[in-house]
């Protein structure tokens, strides 16, 4: 792994278009700001990792378990509505 | 078995994999979690419904089940970024489908569905991935059905 030392408006590139500035440093945590092209998905890695699991969860469904899902799952009429957040 | 059953059996057996051919959808990604599983295939049924199954088909233990968005869920119109309808070889949204993944827990536990990494899926180009929207969009856990434990 390459360790980089940087002070606060200093910048990282990586590859040609991908950009990591450190903005801000509060006690033990650091803001960054990332700049990079609309095809690099850029997330918290315990984000991406919670999305891993809940597949990895889902995907372990036995056979016997999916009857019983879907018919508690056809009592969901009329559609939900999606609360503000 | 006779040579008539054995011809049957085969032949059914012919027929089911040519079925399942066509209906091979390609994540070129993967899904988060099963990156190296990259050919999976709808599964829908009558006695399955409303469930979906996106079975994989390079394991034989991998089957995850979806939901239709639109059956279920008012609002939710997550926006797909450019550079996700490019990799899904699509140029609008009305050209996918859009399904979320269910979660639960045990045989009466919670049921949820993770409306930050809907999958999309092109039937005309073969073709699905898993997005993940920027954070604070659409929540991981969104509960559809409490705990009856």
């Amino acid at each position: 792994m390459l360790i980089l030392t940087r002070k606060i408006g200093e910048k990282i590139t990586i590859g040609e278009s991908i950009v990591v500035s450190v903005l801000e440093i509060n006690g033990s945590q650091v803001r960054l700001g990332i700049a990079a092209p609309q095809t690099i998905a850029v997330h918290r890695s315990e984000i991406y990792e919670r999305i891993r699991e809940q597949n990895r969860q889902a995907g372990s469904i036995a056979l016997s378990q999916v009857g019983a899902l879907s018919e508690r799952l056809r009592t969901l009429f009329p559609k939900q509505p999606i609360p503000e957040k | 078995m006779t040579k008539h059953e054995l011809a049957g059996d085969q032949r059914s057996v012919a027929v089911d994999t040519a079925a399942t051919e066509q209906a091979v959808i390609r994540f070129p990604q993967g899904l988060p979690g099963f990156e190296e599983l990259t050919r999976f295939f709808l599964c829908e049924r009558a006695g399955l419904q409303p469930l979906i199954l996106l079975v994989a088909l390079d394991t034989a233990d991998v089957a995850l089940p979806l939901l239709r968005a639109a059956d279920f869920l008012t609002d939710y119109s997550p926006p797909i970024p450019g550079s996700d309808l490019d990799a899904l070889d699509a140029t609008r949204v009305e050209e996918l489908d859009l399904f979320v993944v269910v979660t639960f827990e045990g045989k009466d536990g919670g049921v949820a569905a993770n409306l930050m990494a809907p999958i999309y899926v092109n039937r005309t180009r073969c073709l699905g991935r898993q997005v993940v929207l920027p954070e604070g969009s659409y929540p991981v856990q969104f509960a559809l059905l409490p705990s009856h434990e």
